[in-house]
């Protein structure tokens, strides 16, 4: 039989209290789960029939000194301040989420401790070890036993509501911190310095034992090891744990929508050289650094669809984007307040515009952004040139009659050297060709006094990934065929606009 | 180390670490002494291949979903391929391994192509209106002359006079330092309109340029160049040979194997196909190139082409 009599619980009890347990070690030990035994630990001694009055009254003092198992992470002495001090942090911090999850660091010695306790039990004590292993088995961790007793406080404290199962997007991080937590290792970390091979040797060398390494040795080593190496008197603490840190963060919120880019002079990420900003600007940061500072978000990262030489304009529809808004304070992100941005960034340059309504996504969302990156088709619009035509214009028709043709481009070039080198077959669906009129060329022909040079305006449908510049000029003959080689004259590119992506966005 | 986590290992890791455990408890003062090191050892190596099988599996199940998407031609014979890799992978062995992935990449490049094809929603996407473009022109450069494709990337260089007079030839260096050779104008062939015969990139008894292989961004494998390698060999109808050198430190990128089938293309200007072949120089010598005395930058060209013309009168 492996249920605990009440009179094993008593003995269980009191041996604990005498070795230095608090109260809520002691129900742990034992094994209670219900919370109002850990919510209201006095309440709950005075009920049970073997804690004696005489016990309850000592309890003030046992509260006093700190406790052996936990360090005082389950003391109420130790965690008065705790809650204040978190619930300052959160306020300082000024994240407005209304809900909150929290995670607790305790000292890394706490379950050592724990195993010890459980060694002595065994061995002290006359209460069969079926019984007792049970115990060990069902022990709660503690981390789970100080939450459901401050989280309620905390709730109160912040004005925040729990949600620990969703979980909720504003995480709080508790660091419990124990002054002399090493101390009762230094022995096991000298011990196994000396006896064990290269492999521990380069673990132990910082003199630091991590979470791992407990477990490796509880597994390793016999409860009668275990009391070998400590007593009872060597590892009873002397000061309560205290609070290191408290961390807030918030988790990513993404928002996405479209941009037309109006500028040939304008790159879409900032280009560094040598640490120094080399364009002013770029398409990056007009569209993210009004929306961090509005979010009040610590970083921001960019995300889009491709992307367009410095040269080339998107127009129409728009490219797009999507904006990851890392631990931003602000998380209450309105339809008025994404309207608000749009047309703050729109009237800030001439270089880009929105074009789409912002949106907030999800991060599924994403993956579609990538998707029009590298499956979906685009348009293209290109102001081509034909050098010398004074022998007779190429016939553009037949480019229009023409679809699905496959072309096969070697890595060009201009990105050969950051970029493999191997030949790629694409698709150019469709193309649509006319001849440049007279006015639309007004701002050329006013510097160009007389030219034998032809202008012809080409819109293209093709395939993702198409190197369009290449097709235009061949290449060096690197892109076969090249729209050369269908008009069977010298062609070259003037201008290249972005005017389609087909993705549905956002 | 950590073996504890077993949930990270596959069972036949997990076996040998449960026998790695029963020999440690069964002996624990001959465990001191390495009695059950050889099972730790086979723990050990176990634990190091995992990585190496699960590459292998999911390469695998990649290869499996590619199937699916490839027409029902070449399904059967897809199929056998996944046949023989999951045979691989219960042998294990180094050479079906190598096999297996150059199969696994051929289907990739295929499947780029195929499923690239198709656009779901394609139909519906069309021509954005054809309106006045006159906007496009705004911020465009244009001084009367629209320049090449050469000169708006490339910047030339000139080694004049290479074993023989007249072997002039030019290094045309891209803004991202990428290079190109091609025969300068001044070129005996280019000056003489000189019918070519054969260009031939077999450089030595072992060494053919134009079975140069490249592979990843940073161009492994390709074939090394010094300043005095030579690149190929042209050989004209009169009987001339003329031998051209790289002069760069770097890397062999490709050769223009155009010229293999039309030797006059070389004649052409570059952007219409009249080059040698592409090098990636190395970074820390194309400053000294640009600085050598014996290398001409485009204006020391023109100097040097008229001065030799004036000798000539």
């Amino acid at each position: 039989m492996n249920t605990v009599t009440t009179e094993e619980e008593r003995k269980i009890f009191h041996f604990l209290k005498s070795q230095g347990c608090c109260l809520r070690c002691c129900f742990r030990f034992i094994g209670y789960r219900t919370s109002e035994c850990y919510c209201k630990p006095y309440e709950f001694a005075a009920q049970l029939s073997y804690a004696d009055i005489k016990d309850i009254k000592d309890d003030a003092s046992v509260e006093e000194t700190t406790c052996i198992a936990c360090l005082g992470v389950l003391q109420d002495k130790a965690q008065k301040n705790v809650v204040t001090k978190i619930a300052e942090k959160v306020k300082e911090k000024d994240y407005d989420c209304m809900t909150f999850t929290c995670a607790l660091t305790v000292p890394v010695s706490v379950k050592l401790r724990e195993h010890i306790l459980y060694a002595y039990m065994y061995q002290e004590m006359d209460i069969h070890k079926s019984i007792l292993s049970t115990l060990k088995t069902k022990l709660q961790n503690v981390k789970d036993i100080w939450k459901s007793f401050i989280i309620p406080q905390l709730e109160q404290a912040t004005g925040k509501r729990a949600d620990l199962s969703t979980p909720s997007p504003f995480l709080i991080e508790v660091l419990l911190m124990y002054a002399d937590d090493e101390m009762i290792f230094k022995e096991l970390i000298n011990e196994h310095k000396r006896g064990d091979n290269k492999r521990k040797k380069r673990k132990c060398n910082d003199n630091k034992f991590s979470r791992k390494d407990v477990d490796t040795l509880l597994i390793e080593m016999t409860d009668e090891q275990l009391i070998q190496h400590f007593t009872i008197s060597q590892i009873i603490p002397k000061t309560f744990v205290h609070v290191n840190d408290v961390l807030c963060s918030h988790s990513s919120i993404f928002i996405g929508g479209r941009y037309n880019k109006l500028s040939r002079k304008l790159s879409q990420t900032p280009w560094f050289i040598n640490g120094e900003k080399k364009v002013e600007t770029s398409v990056q940061d007009l569209l993210c650094n009004p929306i961090a500072e509005m979010v009040k978000a610590e970083s921001i990262k960019f995300l889009s669809s491709g992307r367009e030489d410095v040269d080339v304009r998107n127009i129409y529809g728009g490219r797009p984007f999507a904006i990851e808004l890392l631990n931003p304070r602000m998380t209450n992100i309105t339809k008025e307040l994404l309207t608000c941005l749009t047309s703050s960034i729109n009237q800030s340059t001439k270089q880009v515009q929105i074009t789409s309504n912002l949106k907030v996504l999800s991060r599924f969302d994403l993956k579609k952004l990538k998707e029009g990156e590298n499956v979906k088709t685009k348009f293209y619009r290109a102001l081509c040139i034909c050098r010398d035509v004074s022998s007779g214009l190429p016939q553009l028709g037949h480019l229009n009659e023409l679809e699905n043709v496959k072309i096969i481009q070697r890595t060009p070039l201009r990105v050969l050297h950051r970029r493999p080198l191997s030949p790629r077959t694409r698709i150019i669906y469709k193309m649509r060709a006319r001849w440049a009129k007279p006015y639309e060329l007004k701002k050329l022909l006013s510097t160009a006094t007389e030219s034998t040079d032809a202008f012809f305006v080409l819109d293209v449908k093709t395939q993702a990934g198409t190197y369009v510049k290449e097709f235009v000029h061949g290449d060096f003959g690197r892109t076969k065929p090249s729209l050369c080689d269908f008009l069977k004259t010298e062609v070259d590119i003037v201008a290249l606009d972005v005017t389609g992506i087909n993705l549905k966005w956002p | 180390m950590n073996y504890k986590s077993l949930a990270a290992h596959n069972a036949a890791c997990n076996e040998i670490f449960r026998q790695f455990q029963d020999c440690e408890t069964e002996h624990p003062y001959r465990r001191l002494l390495g009695y059950c090191e050889h099972i730790q050892q086979a723990m050990i190596k176990c634990i190091k291949e995992q990585p190496k099988t699960k590459r292998l599996k999911s390469e695998n199940d990649y290869g499996k979903k590619l199937c699916k998407e490839e027409d029902n031609m070449q399904e059967n014979a897809v199929k056998d391929i996944a046949d023989a890799k999951e045979i691989s992978l219960q042998e294990q062995e180094e050479h079906a391994e190598l096999v297996d992935n150059n199969e696994a990449s051929a289907i990739v490049d295929s499947d780029k192509e195929a499923s690239a094809i198709v656009d779901s929603d394609d139909e519906s996407f069309t021509f954005p209106p054809d309106e006045d473009v006159s906007d496009m022109l705004d911020e465009v450069q244009y001084s009367g002359r629209f320049p090449t494709v050469t000169d708006r990337y490339f910047t030339p260089y000139y080694k004049m006079d290479v074993q023989s007079l007249g072997n002039d030839t030019c290094i045309w260096i891209h803004s991202n330092r990428i290079c190109m050779l091609s025969l300068a104008p001044s070129h005996v062939i280019l000056q003489d309109n000189k019918v070519i015969q054969k260009i031939d990139f077999k450089v030595s008894d072992k060494l053919d340029r134009s079975l140069n292989k490249v592979s990843g961004k940073s161009k492994h494998g390709a074939q090394p160049l010094q300043t005095n390698s030579n690149i190929c060999t042209i050989l004209c109808v009169d009987g001339q040979t003329y031998v051209i050198k790289c002069y760069i430190v770097g890397k062999l990128v490709e050769v223009n194997e155009a010229l293999s089938e039309n030797p006059q293309l070389l004649k052409e200007l570059p952007h219409k196909g009249g080059y040698l072949a592409i090098i990636l120089p190395n970074i820390k010598f194309l400053e000294d190139f640009k600085q050598s005395v014996s290398i001409l930058t485009h204006d020391k060209y023109i100097e040097h082409i008229k001065e030799k013309e004036r000798k000539q009168q």
